[in-house]
């Protein structure tokens, strides 16, 4: 397996002499540092796949590049039983009932619903940030690793030229790949100057995307 | 015949490192075996200076005496490893325990992320002196891993350590403030190595003063070894001046965002357009940061990407062809970012050429000192601009007149400031010491 994704690898890249690159993103952290990536090598037409897993905690995250594909999966994130059960029976649930009740309550009641809505979601924030994530945060890499390993297929490895593995998060999903790919560079270093040689042929503005995740 | 003293020398930066570093330690090395002693170096990993600094020149390590004997001790890629595939079992599973692990040891082994260098260091000293006691541990730093290595082996070895700082530790050098917050590790392990070290040595008296004033108990024991200049690399023949050339105005070194490479450049460009030395160069010899791997971004950062009339960067000369660099300059500029404590090693090469130097630095900079005895020594009011176009201009004109008296006694001066010069009182008192312990 190892030497077909090499061999047609090379054999892509030699027929089509376009740079593809996948980088990982597990953590909203670090998209400023990736955009300003993309914004140094799209428009000298290397292409970047990006792998992001928008779940838990990326409502406000900044927004990959358009310039590059994003696969997402931030949704199977969410789906995971421990995590679906938690924001279920923790945040969902209570605020559907809570935020239902207030519309529906006449008077007093309503106003108390209200009341409650408002302090069940004080609370629900406190609870993420002490509980969820300090309990969650550890496991979190594996977990995305399990998922990720799930799609390779999308990430098309073949026609890669490196994997980068933008946070720490996304560490195990990378060894996993430097393991099962050895003629595939893995590697932490985003380094802009490595396509210099390249001219600039596309447009330098970016584009403006409005939902720029593909779901996998 | 009498026994030859053995010395445990612990400079991580050495040939083939290209570190600036680098000539101290060799030149310790080198005069250490030269006055008859052993001496064993332990130094950094290869990989290291190939990858992670990109700072090799083999070149260097053939003026490395063969009498000595030097091993390569590995140590762990933690903070510098972006290779995914080289990343252990535990770190490629749980990088944050990984990580968390890391920051553990900096904080209650040893506050230094060469550290894992250091211990394999101990270990490696260990053993040889096992196999052949060692009578003096001396330890270079940076990195100061070496110092907290040098001083757990002097303890299980029972024998002196001299710790040499080439930079100071726990003094931010150019903001003339401290590096780290008061609770941060670092604090209580110079003080702990400063109270039991037999000697510390500082590159110049201001850093003494610095370290006698915050470790007062260990003030009677620090020592001011200066840098020199060395003789293998640069030549003291009296320089050859073609009048019909144009001036060569030439920045030897290494150049780091530190350096005010704004108001030299920029002074070079007024000093052109007046009209003081038609056709005049200027040209910059050396690498550009210490890292390969962030040369293009500093070169932006420092104004060197784009083509500048008159300006070349001539880019990185092998140290044992440095001479053929100071041969076709006709003055050199002395650049630092330096403030009261730092001297640069730069300085005493620049003053064994015999030829007219231009400074270009703050004020108060520890070299000033040196080169105030310095006959051809053109320093500016201030950095700006124009004064630098000025002294440029003066000291273009001290070239053209090229006043064999003056290179003469210029270069007589400099005769003080070899490295084994510097060297030689340090060298004598190591001996005295082990001599006094063996009684």
């Amino acid at each position: 397996m190892d030497t077909k994704r090499s061999a047609v690898g090379t054999a892509e890249r030699e027929a089509t002499a376009t740079r593809r690159e996948v980088a990982v993103v597990f953590k909203k952290g670090v998209l400023p540092r990736l955009n300003e990536y993309l914004a140094e090598v799209a428009p000298r037409g290397v292409e970047v796949t990006v792998l992001v897993a928008n779940g838990p905690g990326w409502r406000k995250a900044e927004k990959v590049d358009g310039r590059a594909k994003v696969l997402s999966i931030g949704r199977r994130e969410n789906r995971q039983p421990g995590v679906w059960l938690y924001l279920m029976v923790v945040e969902r649930a209570p605020r559907a009932v809570l935020k239902r009740l207030e519309n529906r309550l006449p008077g007093k009641a309503g106003r108390a619903a209200g009341r409650a809505r408002r302090i069940h979601r004080k609370a629900a924030g406190k609870l993420r940030t002490w509980v969820f994530w300090p309990v969650y945060r550890p496991l979190r890499p594996q977990a995305m690793r399990r998922i990720a390993a799930r799609r390779l297929d999308a990430l098309d490895l073949a026609r890669a030229d490196r994997v980068f593995i933008v946070d720490e998060a996304a560490v195990p999903f990378g060894w996993m790949l430097a393991n099962r790919f050895p003629e595939l560079e893995v590697t932490r270093l985003l380094d802009k100057t490595r396509h210099e040689d390249l001219p600039v042929t596309g447009p330098t503005e970016v584009p403006e995307v409005r939902d720029p995740y593909t779901r996998i | 015949m009498a026994e030859r003293p053995r010395l445990l020398y612990l400079a991580f930066f050495f040939p083939p490192s290209r570190a600036s570093g680098v000539f101290r330690a060799r030149a310790t090395a080198n005069y250490f075996v030269e006055q008859g002693w052993d001496v064993t170096v332990l130094r950094g990993p290869d990989r290291f200076f190939d990858e992670i600094t990109g700072a090799r020149d083999d070149a260097m390590t053939a003026t490395v005496d063969p009498r000595i004997e030097v091993a390569e001790v590995e140590m762990d890629y933690f903070r510098w490893e972006t290779d995914v595939r080289r990343y252990g079992r535990f770190r490629g599973n749980f990088p944050a325990a990984a990580r968390n692990w890391f920051n553990w040891k900096q904080d209650h082994v040893f506050p230094d992320k060469y550290q894992g260098w250091g211990a394999n260091a101990l270990r490696e000293g260990l053993k040889r002196h096992r196999r052949q006691p060692f009578d003096l541990i001396v330890a270079t730093g940076n990195p100061f891993a070496s110092f907290g290595s040098a001083w757990a082996l002097s303890k299980l070895m029972r024998r002196p350590f001299v710790v040499d700082y080439r930079d100071a530790w726990t003094l931010d050098q150019f903001e003339n403030a401290d590096m780290f917050p008061p609770e941060h590790p670092a604090w209580k392990w110079e003080k702990r190595i400063l109270g039991s070290a037999a000697a510390s040595l500082h590159v110049n008296d201001a850093l003494r003063v610095w370290h006698a004033r915050k470790y007062p108990e260990a003030a009677d024991r620090m020592q001011v070894v200066l840098n020199g200049w060395d003789p293998d690399v640069v030549s003291d023949d009296p320089p050859t001046v073609d009048e019909n050339r144009p001036l060569s105005f030439s920045f030897v070194g290494t150049l780091t965002h530190v350096q005010p490479i704004g108001s030299l450049l920029e002074g070079y460009r007024i000093m052109t357009e007046r009209g003081a030395h038609a056709g005049a160069q200027l040209d910059f010899y050396g690498h550009i940061g210490f890292f390969a791997k962030t040369e293009g971004e500093l070169r932006a950062q420092l104004g060197l990407d784009e083509e500048l009339p008159g300006v070349t960067v001539r880019g990185p000369v092998p140290k044992p062809a440095i001479a053929t660099a100071y041969a076709a300059s006709d003055v050199l500029v002395f650049m630092t970012g330096g403030s009261k404590y730092v001297t640069t090693g730069k300085v005493f090469e620049y003053m064994a050429t015999g030829k007219p130097i231009v400074s270009v630095h703050e004020k108060g900079c520890a070299a000033e000192e040196l080169l105030r005895g310095y006959p051809l020594w053109f320093e500016p009011e201030s950095l700006d601009p124009a004064h630098v176009a000025a002294a440029m201009a003066d000291a273009g004109d001290a070239a053209r007149k090229a006043d064999p008296d003056t290179a003469a006694r210029a270069r007589a001066y400099a005769q003080s400031f070899t490295r084994y010069a510097a060297l030689e009182p340090f060298e004598q008192w190591s001996r005295d010491l082990v001599a006094k312990r063996k009684g």
